[in-house]
């Protein structure tokens, strides 16, 4: 009767394995990438001062969509207008201590990519940060050896593809090609 | 429709869940049992991709490096790149020394020749909030139940000891003895003028100048009590274990009294007797003198095993639970095994800080004046520890439990599966127990390890025994324990970092050298660098 | 038979021979073999169960009433039928006729309802409702052990059991595939924000916080990302760089899946969004003013007067006898209202956050874009108060020669946390709230109904801990021994009230000892530990989420039975 039934086996085998394939789910991968203080270091170094406004909303400000902990007691608080300004700014750790316990490396989820794509379309066209990009670099023309600048800033000591470069090479303005650039999550990968 | 279809399918399906339930590393242990053998391997049997594309260059390495722990871009002057750029150094020595080329000098502030004063503050402050993020509890607020105790116990206190230990290259075990209590040496000079805390209707963070400690009979504390200081972290210095403050208030169920008081006070255990530790995680109303049966801080030991040793409960098996059982205790728990897996551990481990009471001054919390939504008080409170023994009013008949010697019992499975049940007569005593396991040294392993390269490994050997192993997990788990028992011998947790830098599991591109097809035959070696 | 037909027919028969034989299975380990592997079986179950779970993708809304409102007026059932013994306690009540409050459930709908569900709202049709319509999908479990003092410490326990360590809400971030896993929006800074704060996830997934007192949380959510899609070609360059990214690193995990997510949340551009979102508030907030300005029976049927300063004038008044005398009246630790219509105190009234939180989660479930949602409730803000200082009253000889001077504010707030506040504004301000939380329940439960997400979603209404009446009626202190949980969501057969509660805490452990039916929590020889605990909520939230247990070692209180969630405890008992 079993014997006929090769379907039964095969049914009840394949839910048992599957009903049993708990997982080890011994070894935890969560792959290195830079936190929030490293996104906005990196960042303001490529666009420059005038960017810096923005980072530190967008990720200064936000370390539990980048990940890293903050220190609550590097926060120096004077008074400024009846409140309690921070001397430094970039010392702030928000959520009354909980920030100082996140992981350093968090999965980047939709909001953060969403921000991301919109920090860099800011980034790109604004006059002042694509200018210091640039000029950091000495770069102007879009030719082959200013895009490939513009990609290693981003991913240092990689060469970009030929198709990669010929895109690019052939865009009007500097904007698309800095925004793709910056919108890529790779460059946060350690 | 054919029935004895039916009934086939459910007999093979018990058959088939019993059958497949029972992988080797499920089985009920022998007599004296071995756990490791049932999920390690050894790492000799690693096979590393031995494609050199597949590792980065050195500069890649350095850039890793740098860019992980100073969390900020790399500077093309920076000296460690220019040496790996003209050969001198390779990426991993060049990370090895960014690494272990810090110490302390003679004032506790951290040194390094390779490195400029901002990325000196900020491999300081990787590390150290790597340390601090590995204790769970921080919330001083509520465990303190007031708004002042997270301006004089500072919450991050459990990690400097361990990063004190990791660049000052001191033993591990160092960090579960002793009484000393370690200050942050910060920048800047200037005095911060705001707590922690704030104002829970316009969000701002509340003033020193408007608050105030009192006597309980209304008298204001003069002076200024010591915050916990404030600013860039720049090293650590060994705080005299001593505030005395007169008069202090203690309030508990029948009656309050002033008592002279030591609000830096240590229970010893290096880490684990830390007041700030133990007001983190005594887990009782603050007044609360513990009877030994409802009222222990259960939370704190929850916190050693987890914290220290990356053990959650049950630390005991299923068979131990039953072993402890009490069938004449009052407790339901106590007569249930389920419950006694936990509370044969977690009861007994409490016995050495039995005599550990909170206190709090009389300021009461801020008020606030909800006709007006203004701050109508200026009184604060913070929480403090002392023992009981320091109570002049407190009978020992009344509390004989918490009057009793300070003995406890360290009680749990290790990660080899030994059973240890053994009597701790102080912190420190509990602190060298847990310090000959091997499970304290597993957690650090896994931590750094997991920092390094995002790979969390448990460690935990009841989450491992009961777990279906593939032979690679084995082996990573096998990584672990070499590294672990490697800082284990020579107790140096930087030492043990080092070792992870040079490995191929860092140096990949994406972390992940193992060759899961390869595993039976010889070794391949990673390709050096 | 046909092969075909054959394997059709095995199909199902294993359909049928399946549950029973693993129960079989399950039942046999658990006596035979011990718990070990029937925690390994349990496991399996609820990876089974995740697995059916993760096809529905069960959402988390958790209606959070942070400082612990007195639940008595909504949804702590103190007599959950006719003859469920009770004992009064005078600042336990749900109703005022014009001349006495009383707590005098109806029971009309098999159990004994608070008069709010009874109370009338017009719905954004037009039509008239009440709460009562909730019921057959709500449930609720009463006389929950807290175990310790704390409103933050417990606040966070309703969804991180253990201070700290991971949360139901990072549990399910973790597998969630929408666009803000979690949101949190707590209504004012500081210890409230506790469950909000508490997120903590295995696998790295963040939490977005909306910061308290924020006008719109639309615009804080979207921050940064205004402007609808990217205006340039940057796509294509992107595009070019993934396929590099896929060679050098291999996929990344979930990479694809999100960026296309972002880009469907891009295209519907902000503006649009916003405006739809408005509309909801608009709906919510109509629903709020309804009932707090309109003419609402529940309180505006009688004038309600404040404290009559003439009774003073008694000569036989002592000191020690006033506080008994003005406790009802009782206002922020030392005052004493003395309007004249306490009803007429709240015409100007407000709640700032509550509308926009409603709106907030039925936008965000509507358009899949959150998996779980912790809105921390405010109270009622601006309300009219006259008072006096129960410090500075004359007594009866006195009571002439002395003016009492009346302290009149017109912005104050209502506290949920009512040490001080007597029977007669904690009746008030906290029956007015639950009258605009129920309606705004009902609409909610309607638009989710209509969009077919009401089996998906899990509506938990929680709170830190409930309240204990002092006996002197002015004020409560913290219930730490009685807390109440509820749960609606589509799947729920209900309604059902278990979890026994005393009759009375005199004599018992709990802080005020007071002498009548508050809700304190009673030993129950059917659960495990002898009581329920906040362990027992939290397995059952994660067991109806399809979650592995925070708490294994306590009994989830629900169970699926023929795919309904139905009670696993008796009807719950009133003791002692």
């Amino acid at each position: 009767m079993l014997a006929k039934n090769k379907f039964a086996l095969l049914w009840t085998a394949v839910f048992c394995l599957s009903a049993n394939a708990l997982g080890s789910d011994v070894i935890k991968r969560n792959r290195p990438k830079m936190d929030h203080e490293s996104v906005y270091y990196f960042l303001v170094k490529q666009f420059g001062p005038a960017s810096q406004a923005l980072l530190k909303k967008n990720f200064l400000m936000r370390p539990n969509l980048w990940g890293g902990p903050c220190d609550p007691y590097g926060q120096v608080f004077l008074t400024k207008k009846g409140q309690g300004v921070l001397v430094d700014e970039e010392t702030e750790c928000p959520d009354e201590g909980m920030s100082s316990k996140l992981d350093f490396y968090v999965e980047r989820d939709t909001l953060a990519i969403l921000i991301l794509d919109k920090t860099c379309e800011k980034l790109g066209q604004d006059e002042e940060t694509l200018r210091y990009f640039l000029q950091a670099k000495s770069i102007s023309e879009i030719n082959s050896e200013s895009v490939t600048q513009a990609y290693q800033a981003f991913f240092p000591n990689t060469v970009p593809s030929a198709a990669w470069t010929q895109q690019a090479m052939g865009q009007k303005s500097w904007a698309p090609i800095v925004t793709g650039l910056c919108r890529t999550p790779t460059w946060q990968f350690l | 429709m054919n029935e004895s279809s039916c009934v086939a399918f459910g007999v093979l399906l018990i058959v088939s869940f019993l059958g497949f339930a029972q992988t080797p590393s499920s089985q009920a242990p022998a007599t004296r049992p071995d756990w490791s053998a049932l999920f390690l391997a050894p790492p000799s049997q690693l096979s590393f991709d031995p494609s050199p594309q597949k590792y980065l260059t050195g500069v890649e390495l350095f850039r890793r490096c740098y860019v992980m722990i100073i969390r900020r871009p790399l500077p093309d002057e920076n000296q460690l790149l220019s040496r790996v750029k003209n050969g001198t150094l390779t990426g991993e020595e060049a990370c090895v020394r960014l690494v272990g080329n810090a110490t302390f000098n003679a004032e506790g502030i951290l040194e390094h020749p390779d490195l400029d004063k901002v990325e000196l503050a900020r491999l300081l402050a990787t590390f150290n909030r790597l340390h601090s993020s590995w204790f769970e509890a921080y919330n001083l607020s509520f465990s303190g139940e007031n708004f002042g105790t997270a301006e004089f116990s500072d919450f991050q206190q459990m990690g400097y000891g361990l990063t004190r230990a990791f660049f000052g290259q001191r033993d591990v075990t160092s960090t579960l003895q002793g009484h000393e209590i370690f200050a942050p040496l910060r920048d800047p000079i200037n005095r911060n003028q705001y707590l922690l805390a704030r104002n829970p209707f316009t969000g701002n963070h509340l003033p020193w100048d408007r608050i105030g400690f009192f006597y309980d009979d209304g008298t204001r504390i003069q002076g200024r009590i010591p915050q916990a200081p404030r600013g860039t972290l720049r090293g650590f210095a060994v705080e005299k274990e001593s505030f005395q403050l007169k008069k202090y208030f203690i309030q508990y169920e029948k009656f309050h009294e002033n008592t002279d008081s030591n609000l830096r006070r240590h229970f010893g255990g290096g880490t684990l007797g830390s007041s700030t530790y133990l007001l983190l995680t005594m887990g009782d109303k603050v007044g609360t003198i513990l009877d030994g049966q409802v009222r222990l801080p259960r939370r704190w030991a929850k916190s050693v095993f987890k914290d220290v040793m990356c053990r959650n409960l049950p630390v005991l098996d299923e068979a131990d639970g039953h072993k402890y059982l009490q069938p004449e205790s009052p407790n339901v728990f106590s007569k249930n095994e389920s419950c006694m897996q936990c509370h044969a551990t977690m009861d007994q481990i409490v016995g050495v800080i039995r005599d550990v009471q909170g206190g709090v001054n009389n300021g009461k919390g801020l008020d606030f004046d909800r006709t007006k939504n203004i701050q109508k008080d200026s009184k604060i409170g913070f929480s403090y520890l002392r023992s009981v023994h320091d109570s002049k009013k407190l009978q020992p008949a009344d509390h004989p439990y918490a009057f009793a010697p300070q003995i406890g019992r360290l009680r749990m499975r290790d990660f080899n599966g030994q059973e240890l049940d053994e009597p701790v007569a102080s912190l420190d005593e509990l602190g060298q127990k847990i310090a000959a396991t091997d499970d304290f040294y597993m957690c650090q392993a896994r931590r750094y390890f997991k920092f390094l390269t995002g790979i969390d490994v448990e460690t935990d050997p009841i989450v491992l025994k009961s777990s279906a192993l593939t032979q690679q997990d084995k082996l990573m788990v096998g990584q672990v324990h070499e590294w672990a028992m490697q800082l284990k011998k020579d107790q140096k947790a930087e030492k043990m970092v080092e070792s992870m830098l040079r490995s191929p599991f860092f140096r990949h591109q994406n972390f992940d050298p193992i060759q899961p097809t390869s595993l039976a035959q010889p070794v391949a070696a990673a390709p050096a660098h | 038979m046909n092969t075909r037909r054959q394997f059709l027919t095995q199909i199902f028969g294993m359909a049928i021979g399946l549950s029973p034989a693993r129960a079989l299975a399950l039942t046999a380990w658990k006596s035979a073999l011990g718990s070990h592997f029937f925690r390994r079986a349990r496991a399996a179950e609820g990876t089974l169960q995740s697995m059916e779970s993760v096809a529905e993708q069960m959402s988390y809304v958790q209606l959070n009433l942070s400082e612990a409102p007195s639940r008595w007026l909504f949804d702590l059932i103190l007599r959950p039928t006719r003859n469920s013994p009770f004992h009064p306690h005078p600042y336990v009540v749900d109703r005022f006729d014009g001349k006495k409050f009383s707590y005098a459930p109806d029971f009309k709908h098999e159990l004994g309802l608070p008069l709010v569900w009874q109370q009338p709202f017009r719905d954004s049709k037009g039509q008239t409702r009440t709460a009562v319509e909730l019921l057959p999908h709500w449930g609720s479990i009463r006389g929950v052990r807290m175990l310790r003092e704390g409103h933050g410490f417990n606040n966070r326990r309703i969804v991180a059991p253990h201070p700290g360590g991971i949360s139901i809400t990072g549990l399910l971030a973790d597998r969630s595939d929408r666009p803000l896993p979690s949101i949190g929006w707590a209504k004012r800074s500081g210890g409230d924000q506790t469950a909000t704060l508490a997120f903590r996830s295995e696998k790295g997934s963040s939490s977005v916080n909306i910061p308290a007192g924020i006008g719109d949380p639309f615009e804080f959510l979207f921050t940064g990302v205004e402007g609808g899609p990217i205006g340039d070609s940057s796509d294509q360059l992107l595009q070019e760089i993934e396929t590099e990214i896929r060679q050098r690193y291999g996929s990344i995990p979930d990479y694809q899946s999100k960026r296309v997510k972002a880009k469907i949340l891009l295209e519907h551009s902000l503006a649009s969004a916003r405006a739809e979102y408005q509309t909801i508030v608009k709906k919510y907030l109509a629903l709020e003013r309804q009932i707090v300005t309109g003419k609402h029976h529940l309180v505006n049927s009688h004038p309600m007067p404040g404290f009559n300063l003439e009774q003073l004038r008694n000569p036989n008044l002592k000191q020690r006898d006033l506080l008994a005398l003005v406790g009802p009246y009782y206002y922020n630790g030392d005052m004493v209202l003395v309007n004249q219509d306490l009803t007429k105190s709240t015409e100007g009234s407000y709640f700032k956050d509550l509308p926009y939180q409603f709106a907030l989660v039925e936008y965000l479930l509507n358009k899949k874009m959150a998996q779980s949602m912790v809105m921390g409730m405010g109270t009622l803000e601006n309300i009219a108060l006259e008072a006096v200082n129960v410090k500075t009253l004359p007594l009866g000889a006195q009571y002439d020669k002395v003016k009492i001077a009346i302290e009149r504010q017109s912005n104050g707030s209502a506290w949920f946390d009512a040490h001080n506040v007597g029977t007669v504004p904690n009746f008030l301000h906290t029956s007015i709230f639950f009258q605009v939380f129920s309606a705004c329940l009902v609409e909610l439960v309607d638009n989710l109904k209509a969009n077919n997400l009401f089996d998906s979603t899990l509506i938990h209404i929680a709170s830190e801990f409930d309240r204990e009446p002092n006996n002197n009626c002015a004020g409560s202190d913290h219930g730490i021994h009685g807390n109440t949980t509820s749960f609606l969501t589509g799947k729920l057969k209900g309604p059902f009230v278990v979890g026994d509660i005393v009759l009375t805490s005199e004599g018992s452990d709990s802080i005020q000892k007071a002498k009548g039916t508050w809700g304190h929590g009673a030993l129950n020889e059917n659960i495990k530990q002898g009581f329920l605990t906040y362990e027992n909520i939290n397995s059952t939230v994660t067991s109806i989420l399809g979650l592995n247990s925070l708490t294994p070692n306590k009994d989830p209180l629900m169970e699926r039975q023929s795919g309904l969630l139905t009670p696993t405890l008796p009807p719950g008992r009133n003791v002692g």
